[in-house]
């Protein structure tokens, strides 16, 4: 029988019964957020025992350093177990996803991630999902999760992107043509000559993206390996997207799929731009703001935020006077982590305030009062807006 | 028979308690927030036995389990909804809440009371109309009625499928 590319892997990696499958997993990642009420689930646990200690990564990133109080004692949990049980933990390298994918998700694994932008693991054809803490602290122990199989869309890309059109284009473009609702419960399986040519790091913008259709998981097939679903496999539904024409995506308050091109809406006055997160704080969308603005200034009603994702980017940045660009220009560069996306530091929004985000949400509050917008959309058309203080379309700068 | 509090779709984690909110994992605290945004008077009105019914995609977003626990916290033991979000199902049978799943559409008057009948998989509203619930798969059944994941890991060592 011809099989999808999630059909396969979990054939390989676990048992199968009618719809529900048993999964050996291959790394259990948690964050500050999530695996706090881990931890209080696995201390529920009659035998508190680890299947492989190794293979638990445990991430401080989201509100880390602690802007409050009781996140701290949370944080302060988190060290005290992550020490009596010798589990290893990561503080301050910057936020899980890039650094996951920069170092230890690798094809065919099965990961799980108490966040629900773990699929993003995908993008290197790594089967992975985002589950909630009790489902962390049961794989901690028996290294195992069930799950119901997903079916699978597939959505091929194809062509050559304009100048001043990213990743992040294309992957607004999808969820716009999807909706917000329609992955639910399912796998995005995405291919063509597009995603083949890009690398991991320009491929997050699209795999964190997935999420926000409501699927279960998504993965990129790589044909040099083989890892692809077969041709006549049982797919829901199939999309062709071709990028040649394709403009700067922007998604507008207060829902994710409410895309436009970002010339219909050039010229609304914004408060804040962020620029980072796991959806565009890596190296390269370092750089593209850099060009942008360099020689330029951010307007004085506006606040730019730039966070690096990892202090890896953060130094790379510094070494190659980045840095000096963007605090030259006025931007505030703030240290490597989740930054302002949760609303909860770094920029967290005042009631009316209008925010330009490279980030992966809009939702009514997400970034801080309720009754403040966020706009999506990519590093390119963050750093042109941060210089005129309006959503301006970048590709009069590149 | 409880009151029915009726939701739209896609309401997310988000709505039913934001992301600032969650600096805490103490129940008490979460169910006071519960909704702040979406529904201000909900965490004050809200009494043992209320059903939740909500619209396609419920709990979308962010996988907190503050969530569920948020709503289980504020009382409620049941939820109804058209689909929800993969991640928010899960979290509601692992702390030992019921996604109900409605097989029918639902037609709700304001301050609608009903209850709900697990064994028959309906749901019965006080003016006596009745309409179906998806059945629960067996295996879920048991970890929601041990009590969530933990319970019955501790009681079956591994998942029983």
């Amino acid at each position: 029988m011809e099989e999808t590319l999630v059909e396969k892997i979990i054939k390989s990696k676990g048992s199968v019964r009618g719809d529900y499958s048993v999964l050996d997993v291959d790394l259990v990642m948690s964050h500050d957020t999530t695996t706090p009420l881990a931890i209080d689930a696995f201390n529920n646990f009659k035998e508190k025992s680890f299947f492989e200690k190794n293979k638990i990564k445990i991430f401080f990133d989201h509100v880390y350093p602690s802007s409050h109080s009781s996140a701290s004692e949370l944080h302060r949990k988190m060290i005290d177990f992550a020490k009596k049980n010798g589990l290893k933990t990561y503080r301050g390298q910057g936020i899980c996803h890039t650094l996951m994918i920069d170092k230890y998700v690798k094809p065919e694994m099965v990961v799980i991630g108490g966040d629900s932008h773990t699929p993003v693991y995908g993008i290197v054809s790594t089967l992975a999902f985002g589950m909630g803490s009790t489902d962390i602290a049961a794989c901690w122990k028996t290294g195992k999760t069930w799950i119901k199989i997903p079916e699978s869309m597939l959505i091929e890309v194809r062509g050559e992107l304009q100048k001043g059109v990213y990743s992040k284009d294309i992957a607004l473009r999808y969820v716009s043509e999807i909706r917000s609702e329609g992955g639910l419960n399912q796998a995005l399986e995405f291919t063509g000559n597009t995603l083949r040519k890009m690398d991991k790091f320009d491929r997050m913008a699209i795999g964190i993206m997935a999420t926000e259709t409501s699927a279960q998981t998504q993965i990129f097939w790589d044909e040099n390996t083989g890892l692809v679903g077969d041709k006549n496999a049982n797919y829901n539904e199939k999309f062709l997207i071709d990028v040649t024409n394709l403009e700067p995506q922007i998604a507008c308050p207060h829902e994710v799929d409410n895309v436009h091109s970002v010339t219909e809406v050039e010229g609304i006055e914004i408060d804040q731009v962020f620029v980072g997160s796991c959806t565009n704080g890596n190296y390269k969308d370092m750089e593209i703001v850099a060009q942008i603005i360099k020689d330029n200034k951010v307007d004085p009603n506006t606040r730019l935020i730039i966070i690096p994702a990892t202090r890896k980017i953060l130094q790379q940045a510094m070494k190659n006077d980045l840095i000096n660009i963007f605090l030259n220009a006025g931007a505030l560069v703030c240290y490597p982590g989740c930054g302002p996306c949760l609303g909860r530091q770094q920029g967290v929004l005042a009631s009316g305030e209008r925010c330009l985000s490279t980030s992966n949400r809009n939702y009514r509050g997400r970034m801080g009062s309720p009754n403040a917008e966020i706009f999506l959309a990519s590093p390119a058309v963050a750093a042109a807006t941060a210089i005129n203080g309006e959503i301006t379309d970048p590709r009069r700068y590149v | 028979m409880g009151k029915i509090w009726v939701f739209g779709d896609n309401i997310s984690t988000d709505d039913i308690i934001p992301g600032r909110r969650n600096i805490t994992s103490n129940e008490k605290e979460l169910a006071r927030y519960v909704f702040e945004y979406k529904r201000p008077e909900f965490s004050k009105r809200v009494l043992e036995g209320d059903i939740i019914i909500g619209g396609l995609n419920f709990g979308c977003g962010s996988s907190r389990e503050h969530a569920p626990i948020a709503i289980r916290a504020s009382g409620v033991r049941n939820l109804v909804a058209k689909s929800y979000a993969t991640i928010f199902y899960r979290n509601c049978i692992n702390v030992g809440l019921y996604p109900l799943i409605l097989k029918e559409d639902i037609i709700l008057e304001e301050n609608t009371k009903g209850k709900i009948c697990l064994d028959q998989s309906k749901i019965v509203l006080e003016d006596g109309k009745e309409y179906l619930l998806e059945e629960v798969p067996f295996f879920i059944q048991e970890i929601i009625d041990l009590g969530g994941l933990i319970p019955y890991l501790n009681e079956k060592n591994t998942y029983l499928i």
